[in-house]
């Protein structure tokens, strides 16, 4: 009877985090025109305690898509804009000197901007590498140290980074060990005419649409907890490495063009990108289990960024997703 | 503990599972015998339509009944051996049913110790979806299309068994090759058979006969090369005309002896015979003239047959046997033994008789040269169309460097066809006719004269590369030199035109880099006036 009745409550808690995960996308869809892949991918790394690089060009909607996000789930939200002169200090604070009632001053700590739990790193690769790099600790380990005190970030922490791949002057592309401690790396396409039009309607009039929160902190971090339960098979967590494997051109796994076109593969990190997006692809099926194609699904945004070409792929002009879907379609799903 | 305990929670799922293996071993086994199957009946037909076309050896029936039966057998026995496990089926079950791994996943958890409400969960799901599907229709049972195969090729060696056929269909054609004698070995060898057989009469002279078994011999053993059998042939034919000059001889003297006889009267039908060459004849009116022989008076009788000496002439060796009995009735005349003379008449027209047996021989050893000729003719033209196809062959294979090896090749072809065997051949190659063993036969010289014409025409290629070079510049600046040139001055190209030749066409430069040269000199040549 215990399981009977585990199973009931568990079954309302995928329900439940269905049910909440939509609202979240339908409240966004009243801002936000389309852009249901990239709705989708920055509230699944929200809920895998993930970050979000959003890559497009300028004027689509990039930032608007993460404030309405802040908006809609009711947690703390800043945003910076990355520039060339931005200061580490600037995004993690600083010890600053306070002077109280009594006149006395004595050292404090000034949190800076980083501490929040939405963060938008507004084009990120203008700030110079030391400055991006303020964010490397912030977003694997969610504290900050300043001096020799470090400081904890309150969960959830989530990061949205912004860049636009049209312009090179200037810009400081990110390191390979920040681009890997981000979740997904998601490209925003350009609308349609229908979404245009769409666009045109609700931006043009008088009143803008606005979304409510729909989502408080608890509820997130529930969900969270709901989505790294889901079991998954030694089989299919097997699929997902041989994925990852044969983004390497060293190992005997290796796709004829990950031999030809990439210098470094995959970290083990995607591999956990790919089982834990896996696994809040299928709560969203209503499935209590992992399943290949939920691998499949999310592997593009996942393992994009972590694929590096050689000379020779930046070349040939090699878009990392072509490879990324050779591998899908050679590499076998287990039989058994 | 694993999970997979009878009448527990997961026992549905472990005997849905058990079905799905089960059904797809059975399909998996229906596959591998249709497979075995057409191993084993095509390997038959092979070999059956190979009997049946070419000439090979093959084991008896049984042997190949029996070794088919054990590798059949041996077949089965491997396919049991590649059980499937539960985890298979569970995977068929997911993709043949849509299950998105749920099954996999299930069976995964049921063998695992540890679990969590998650898992029970899963299991539970599981055993909920195992409970609907049926095995029957998730893996039906399937018969391989192969066994249409199958069945076409048990019906086709059925068939061919049961076809009359005494022997191989085809002899499959070899590759030119000069050293053997190909396949048309078995026409020779039956054209040389027939010479032999319609030898009724005992025609052909020891030696000939001696020479063309030997060739017979050779043919059967396969070991006898075009020229070998060609000498052979030629040895033959030469033993077989030996007694052309006898013969002719013996021709001549019968006809000085039938215009002796033609003043006679009595004697005008032997003269008769003998201007038919019909010697037969001529034996049957000497017979008469015997029997009429007491008739006659003497002095008549003496008469006749002196005037039938003297025609007889005197150095004739053919005649010889005819002189003898022709004296032998003259002199029993001359003694009044009339039955002497009679019987000595009677064996002159027995020596008329082995004339005319002789002549007949004669005649039936040069009908026999005559096939061997028209069978030398045609061997020598398939050699030559042979000795053809390698000179092409080396061409192709290396047109500017193996030029030199064809024609060493198509030399030594022409000289060995010239000079036969002995290769002591000294004339030019294409006078030569006759054959080179010194027998004075046949002409034998028309393949071996277009071989010479076509290394002569090999040889003219290659001549105006001996011509002396001619400057470009002398060409282009000849005709201003003699102030006859009506080519405007901005027409004429600069000196670039000439070294550009220069070195594209007498220094050697290798293929490759010659576009690239002719590129440069192209970039540096002075722009033309417009």
């Amino acid at each position: 009877m215990t399981i009977t009745l585990d199973s009931q409550t568990l079954d309302s808690r995928i329900d439940l985090f269905t049910e909440q995960f939509q609202q979240v996308k339908d409240e966004i869809a009243t801002v936000i025109v389309g852009n249901a892949e990239i709705i989708d991918g920055t509230l699944i790394s929200l809920l895998a305690k993930g970050h979000v690089l959003l890559e497009g060009i300028p004027g689509i909607g990039k930032t608007k898509i993460v404030a309405t996000v802040a908006d809609v789930l009711h947690l703390a939200f800043s945003r910076i804009q990355f520039t060339p002169d931005l200061m580490p200090g600037d995004i993690v604070g600083s010890d600053v000197v306070h002077e109280s009632d009594t006149g006395e001053k004595h050292l404090g700590f000034q949190k800076g901007p980083i501490f929040t739990n939405i963060l938008l790193a507004d084009e990120i690769n203008r700030a110079t590498p030391k400055t991006q790099s303020a964010l490397l600790e912030a977003m694997q380990e969610r504290s900050v140290t300043v001096g020799t005190t470090t400081h904890t970030l309150e969960p959830p922490f989530f990061v949205l980074a912004t860049q636009n791949p049209l312009e090179m002057e200037g810009t400081y592309p990110l390191p390979e060990a920040q681009l890997d401690r981000f979740f997904y790396k998601l490209r925003i396409k350009y609308p349609t005419a229908d979404h245009m039009h769409k666009i045109m309607d609700r931006t043009t009039r008088r009143e803008e649409p606005e979304a409510k929160t729909v989502l408080d902190r608890d509820q997130i971090l529930s969900m969270r907890d709901t989505a790294r339960s889901i079991p998954i098979a030694r089989s299919v967590q097997d699929y997902a490495i041989r994925l990852t494997l044969a983004t390497h051109p060293d190992t005997s796994e290796a796709h004829p063009m990950t031999k030809r076109y990439v210098r470094f593969g995959a970290s083990p990190r995607g591999t956990q990108t790919l089982v834990i997006g896996g696994k809040i692809n299928a709560l969203l099926s209503g499935r209590v289990h992992v399943a290949c194609e939920d691998i499949r699904e999310h592997m593009l945004p996942a393992l994009r960024h972590r694929v590096l070409l050689n000379f020779e792929g930046e070349a040939d002009r090699i878009d990392p997703d072509v490879i990324l879907t050779e591998i899908m379609n050679d590499v076998p799903e287990p039989t058994e | 503990m694993p999970r997979s305990g009878a009448g527990g929670p997961t026992s549905a799922i472990v005997r849905m599972l058990r079905r799905i293996d089960r059904k797809v071993r059975l399909n998996g086994f229906l596959e591998r015998l249709s497979v075995a199957l057409c191993l084993v009946l095509g390997s038959l037909l092979v070999i059956r339509v190979s009997n049946l076309l070419v000439p090979i050896a093959t084991p008896p029936v049984l042997t190949i009944w029996v070794a088919g039966a054990v590798f059949f057998i041996g077949f089965l026995f491997w396919s049991r051996l590649h059980l499937r496990r539960l985890g298979h089926a569970a995977g068929v079950a997911d993709s043949h049913g849509g299950l998105h791994d749920e099954m996999k996943t299930a069976h995964w958890f049921m063998s695992q110790r540890e679990g969590s409400p998650w898992v029970d969960l899963q299991l539970d799901r599981a055993e909920k979806t195992a409970g609907r599907l049926d095995a029957s229709e998730l893996v039906p049972v399937t018969i391989p299309r192969r066994l249409w195969v199958v069945l076409v090729l048990a019906a086709t060696v059925q068939g061919l068994a049961l076809l009359p056929v005494d022997g191989p269909l085809l002899n499959f054609a070899t590759a030119a090759d000069s050293s053997s004698l190909g396949n048309s070995q078995e026409e020779r060898f039956e054209d040389i058979q027939d010479i032999l057989q319609a030898d009724d009469a005992d025609l052909l002279t020891d030696e000939a006969r001696e020479s063309l078994e030997a060739a017979l011999e050779a043919l059967q053993a396969e070991d006898m090369s075009l020229e070998e059998l060609l000498r052979d042939l030629r040895e033959a034919q030469a033993e077989l005309e030996e007694g052309n000059l006898e013969v002719s001889a013996m021709r001549d003297a019968l006809d000085e002896m039938s215009e002796a006889l033609e003043g006679s009267e009595v004697l005008a039908p032997l003269a008769e015979a003998l201007r038919n060459g019909d010697l037969e004849e001529a034996a049957d009116v000497m017979r008469e003239l015997s029997d009429l022989l007491s008739e006659m008076d003497p002095g008549e009788a003496s008469e006749m047959l002196e005037e039938l000496r003297s025609a007889a002439g005197d150095d004739q060796a053919a005649m010889e046997d005819l002189r003898e009995a022709l004296e032998q009735a003259l002199e029993a005349l001359a003694n009044n033994e009339m039955s002497d003379a009679q019987q000595a008449l009677q064996e002159a027209a027995d020596a008329m008789d082995e004339m005319a047996e002789r002549q007949s021989a004669q005649e039936g050893r040069n009908e026999a040269s005559q096939q061997m000729q028209a069978l030398q003719q045609n061997m020598q033209q398939q050699q030559m169309a042979q000795t053809m196809m390698q000179m092409q062959t080396a061409e192709s294979a290396d047109e500017s460097g193996s030029a030199e090896a064809a024609m060493s090749v198509s030399s030594d072809e022409v000289k060995r066809s010239a000079g036969g065997e002995s290769g002591d051949q000294t004339g030019p190659p294409g006078n030569s006719t006759s054959d080179p063993t010194g027998d004075g036969q046949a002409d034998l010289g028309e393949s071996t004269t277009l071989e010479v014409q076509l290394a002569l025409e090999l040889l003219d290629k290659e001549e105006p590369e001996l011509e002396e070079e001619i400057d470009p510049e002398d060409i282009f600046q000849e005709a201003s030199r003699q102030q006859t040139s009506t080519v405007q001055y901005q027409n004429v190209r600069g000196l670039s035109t000439y070294a550009e030749g220069s070195a594209l066409e007498v220094e050697h430069v290798p293929w490759r880099f010659r576009s690239l040269v002719k590129q440069y000199f192209l970039a540096i040549r002075p722009k033309e006036r417009q």
